[in-house]
């Protein structure tokens, strides 16, 4: 229970250790700086694609690409890049980062819309800007039309003013030689006639003059067209002034022209008004495209994630940093207790060889209290037998010795009385009267008394009472010195060493001690011709004993039979078998038997270490006991002892074997 | 049998029946009783049973140790067949258990011990027999005193019908515990009162003033004083009937308490409430008996104390609450029984 619990605390330990070193391990490698990079690529992917769109954006201006796909192309891939940090910002969890991807987004597609903006704003600069030159060459050509016939009608007119004057230089002479009134009429005639010619010059004039003003108004939309197409291209503030002025002007001197060309002017102006305002739009959106702060704000996601990245990384490290604490105290932990349980195994196996010394050496002493105590116990037992043995004869010598001495009184008062009878018998008869009768009522008295006590003394036979009390007492005595003497034998104090001994004298000095528990049972004894056996045969008897003790305990009420038999085993062993009709001993409990503490007896009434003691002081003979049982019929012992015991028992008595064997 | 030997029947002469599986015992006897005794003798304990059955004895005494039937199985039939016949056991040697079963199951009146001195012998047998000779002579033969069994399982005997029915009987606890007492008051609460002393003192606080009927003594066996006490206390107060609890048993200290205290029954620790109730219940039915039939109290006579005990400090000590105590407990129970000034 204990040592499982331990188990379970160790295993817990281990797992809490290992799942710990997992946690940061884990925590540890949890960045991946390939998918930070990526992240990080993407950012300037996006920045890349921003400015490229950017760039597209002027190219597209300035018409070095002419189509949109460039600028709508790149919607595509913000879209995919942005869902990819979409997914990725997920992971982070984080609402800053979501928050600024989403601005991101959302710059994005205000660029996109600006930027759609410019596509159409550009589409309309440039169909002005291609519908410009068509416009000012129809009013070039309709103004060299204008000129080439003011021209041609001044020349014409002018034509006729040189005649007239030549007319009007022949009048005049031919005036000057017939002072003639037809002259002077037809001086008048001619002067009139030139007049008209000189109107005709002046309109030639005008109508040159026009053509000349045509011509300056080509040149000044030349001009205006020149600073459309430089505002397009160099887009200043003054150019753009002196296209607002020239336009203004063209506009309001747009009655001066010639009506041909008015629509076509207005068609030009138009033109140049939509190049002007578009392209000062233009300016502006593509300041607004450019200043679109999508590279900010990807620079601000880059910002955050790179925080996020170190924050990470400062994270792992600290977790690496922890990871590597952890290990080192893992491992000092490890080793320390492997250190710890070195130590103590080597303490614990000190402690345990101290333990089992002394357990070893309590062992011992118990066992030696032990034998003390079953020591106490046979001598008890003995003590017992002894007592009632001794008390029940020393009782009858006490009482018959005490009653011989009443009985003796009575007797030696007979022997005294008779005694005095007979002395006062041989005293001569006194002569005179008073001495006679004197001597008549002592003699009476006497022989009264006499008679009395012979009566006493015959009525119960004293003398033969007495005889056979002091006969018994003998006897008594004799049987005292005969308990006295088995006692010895059985207890062997005069002789506690090793010697050879006949088995049967042991059993007999046995049955003395036992005789007190045997005196209902019938005592079969078959004494085979055996050889004396090198023993300690003290404690034989003690084992004579305790069998012969058991066989009687195992007796049903009154009655039963032990038979005690001996035999040579083999030249070299003695057997001696128990016998007896008793209850006999189950056999569930036959192999318990020879355990030490074990009883059937009820408590108190045995310490249960007889047969133990018994196997023990049998195989310290070298010899072994057995023991056969049916329950109903009874059990047999069989003790085999070896004449010559084995060197072992000599050293326990501290003997030597060999002068033993000398001896016998 | 040819082993007893049957002396002529004299009717005026006591007769006794000795019964050993020793011959030799039995001629030793037979020479100290060999005049003014009508003694029969066996080896046999069947056939002393047999005797028990056809003769009257005034006395038995009985071996313990014998083959076949031992002492106290004896007593104990003789107990049954002719209770007013005195029981003795004469043992050499006596296991405790032997002991108690004859103090608790055959109420045997005294131990003797071999060797025995012949005076001493005589003495006892002759006190025996006055006392066995008292009891045949003031038992009514219809009431005889209840045996074990009867009084156990039927304590209502004619003279407890006869006393009043509230009088219930007291029966007092010496103990310096209060555990055997507290336990007792659940018991018998019908039939006894419990009364409790934990010392001398009390003790005869109580006898001064109450009827005791019975005593259970929790006492140390080896104590010289609480031997001593019992001893005074059962001479002093012989109609008091006591049962003992002891926690260890010793031969020596039994037979001294069954010779010189007379104690009642014995109980061995730890005491068991059944036993105890069976054993109070006997007690009582004694005290009734007595209380009917005063002569009886005879049978609860004691020995002498033993010169030792006598000189003892206790002793005297307790010489002094017994002067002091005796005379109104003598009136009390004078009073009650009206026999304390004749005895």
């Amino acid at each position: 229970m204990k040592t499982a619990s331990r188990f379970l605390l160790v295993i817990l330990i281990l797992a809490a250790l290992t799942g710990g070193w997992f946690y940061l391990y884990t925590h540890s490698r949890a960045v991946s700086s390939d998918s930070q990079n990526a992240t990080l690529d993407r950012l300037k992917d996006l920045k890349q694609l921003d400015s490229d769109w950017n760039t597209n954006v002027l190219k597209a201006q300035t018409e070095i690409i002419r189509t949109y796909d460039p600028l709508s192309q790149p919607l595509a891939i913000f879209a995919s890049i942005l869902s990819t940090l979409d997914a990725e910002m997920k992971v982070f969890n984080d609402a800053e980062l979501k928050r600024e991807v989403e601005d991101i987004r959302t710059t994005i597609n205000k660029k996109t819309l600006m930027i759609d903006r410019f596509k159409a704003q550009n589409s309309l600069l440039k169909n002005s800007l291609r519908y410009m030159p068509t416009a000012y060459q129809d009013i070039q050509t309709k103004l060299r039309v204008e000129r080439e016939a003011g021209m041609s009608e001044g020349s014409r007119l002018m034509k006729d003013v040189p005649g007239s004057f030549n007319e009007l230089e022949k009048s005049l002479s031919t005036m000057n030689k017939t002072d003639s009134a037809a002259n002077a009429s037809n001086v008048n005639k001619a002067i009139a006639k030139l007049r008209t010619k000189m109107n005709a010059a002046k309109q030639a004039d005008v109508a040159t003059r026009g053509a000349l003003t045509l011509v300056n108004l080509d040149s000044q939309f030349s001009t205006l067209v020149g600073d459309a197409l430089h505002y397009n291209t160099i887009p200043d503030t003054e150019t753009a002034d002196r296209l607002k002025i020239g336009i203004e002007k063209t506009r309001g001197g747009l009655t001066s022209y010639p009506t041909s060309i008015r629509e076509d002017v207005e068609n030009l102006m138009s033109h140049l008004e939509a190049i002007l305002n578009l392209r000062t739009k233009q300016i502006e959106l593509l300041k607004a495209i450019s200043q679109v702060p999508v590279i900010a704000k990807v620079d601000i996601l880059h910002n955050t994630l790179t925080e996020r990245f170190n924050e990470e990384l400062k994270q792992q490290y600290n977790y690496q940093q922890l990871l590597l604490a952890y290990s080192a105290f893992a491992l000092l932990l490890v080793f320390g207790t492997s250190g710890v349980i070195t130590y103590r195994s080597m303490t614990e196996r000190e402690r345990l060889v101290d333990l089992v010394d002394k357990q070893t050496k309590e062992l011992k002493e118990n066992e030696v209290q032990l034998v003390h105590a079953q020591k106490m116990n046979a001598l008890g037992e003995m003590v017992a037998g002894i007592t009632h043995e001794v008390n029940t004869p020393l009782a009858a010598v006490k009482s018959g010795l005490q009653s011989s001495n009443d009985l003796m009184e009575v007797v030696r008062e007979y022997i005294d009385e008779s005694g005095k009878l007979a002395s006062l018998l041989s005293t001569p008869n006194p002569a005179d009267e008073e001495g006679r009768a004197k001597r008549k009522t002592d003699l009476g008295k006497l022989l009264t008394r006499v008679n009395e006590l012979g009566e006493e003394l015959t009525s119960f036979d004293a003398l033969g009472t007495v005889n056979q009390l002091l006969k018994e007492s003998i006897q008594n005595v004799d049987y005292i010195h005969q308990v006295v003497v088995n006692m010895l034998n059985f207890s062997r104090l005069d002789r506690s060493k090793i010697s050879a001994v006949k088995i049967e004298e042991g059993i007999e000095s046995t049955l003395t001690i036992a005789k007190h528990f045997l005196k209902n049972l019938q005592l079969t004894k078959r004494f085979g011709d055996t050889q004396p056996v090198n023993c300690d045969i003290a404690q034989l008897n003690q084992v004579l004993l305790n069998l012969i003790k058991n066989s009687a305990q195992a007796m049903p009420g009154d009655g039963g039979e032990i038979i005690i038999e001996t035999s040579m085993a083999s030249s070299k062993e003695v057997r001696v078998v128990i016998t007896d009709n008793g209850t006999g001993v189950p056999a569930d409990i036959q192999s318990k038997i020879w355990e030490p503490f074990f009883t059937t007896k009820k408590a108190g009434s045995g310490t249960g270490l007889g047969l133990s003691t018994c196997a023990k002081i049998i195989k310290s003979h070298g010899g072994q006991i057995e023991m056969q049982s049916e329950v109903g019929k009874g059990t047999t012992f069989t003790i085999t002892l070896p004449i010559a015991p084995p060197s072992s028992l000599y050293e326990e008595h501290g003997q030597e074997a060999n002068s033993q064997f000398l001896e016998s | 049998m040819t082993n007893s030997t049957i002396t002529e029947p004299t009717e005026e002469k006591p007769s006794l029946l000795f019964v050993d599986d020793e011959p030799s015992i039995l001629t030793s006897l037979r020479v100290v009783f060999r005049t003014g005794y009508n003694i029969t003798v066996t080896t046999d304990g069947f056939e002393a049973v047999e005797l028990l059955k056809t003769k009257k004895f005034d006395v038995i005494v009985s071996d313990q140790r014998m083959p076949k039937m031992t002492g106290v199985e004896l007593l104990q039939h003789a107990h049954d067949l002719s209770p007013n016949t005195v029981r003795i056991l004469l043992t050499g040697y006596s296991d405790t258990d032997a002991i108690l079963g004859a103090i608790n199951d055959v109420e045997v009146h005294r131990f003797l011990q071999k060797p025995w001195d012949n005076t001493k012998l005589k003495q006892t047998i002759n006190e025996a027999i006055e006392l066995a000779k008292n009891l045949a002579a003031e038992t009514p033969k219809s009431a005889e005193l209840p045996t074990v069994e009867s009084a156990g399982e039927s304590p209502t005997s004619e003279s407890t019908e006869e006393a009043p029915p509230e009088e219930k009987d007291l029966v007092l606890i010496v103990d310096a515990k209060s555990t055997l007492f507290s336990e007792a008051q659940k018991e018998m609460i019908d039939k006894v009162e419990w009364l409790h002393a934990t010392s001398v003192k009390e003790v005869f606080d109580v006898l001064e003033n109450k009827p005791v009927s019975a005593m259970i003594c929790s006492f140390d066996v080896q104590s010289e004083a609480d031997r001593t006490f019992l001893q005074m206390l059962k001479k002093e107060h012989p109609y008091i009937f006591v049962i003992a609890i002891c926690d260890s048993t010793d031969s020596t200290r039994l037979i001294e308490l069954i010779n010189h205290a007379k104690i009642f029954r014995f109980i061995k620790k730890p005491a068991r409430m059944t036993q105890l109730s069976r054993y109070v219940l006997n007690a009582i039915s004694q005290a009734e008996a007595i209380k009917n039939n005063p002569a009886l109290v005879r049978a609860q006579q004691t020995e002498a104390m033993s010169d030792s005990l006598a000189n003892s400090a206790s002793a005297k000590l307790l010489q002094g609450y017994f002067a002091r105590a005796n005379q109104s407990v003598a009136s009390h129970f004078s009073k009650l029984f009206g026999f304390f000034k004749r005895s």
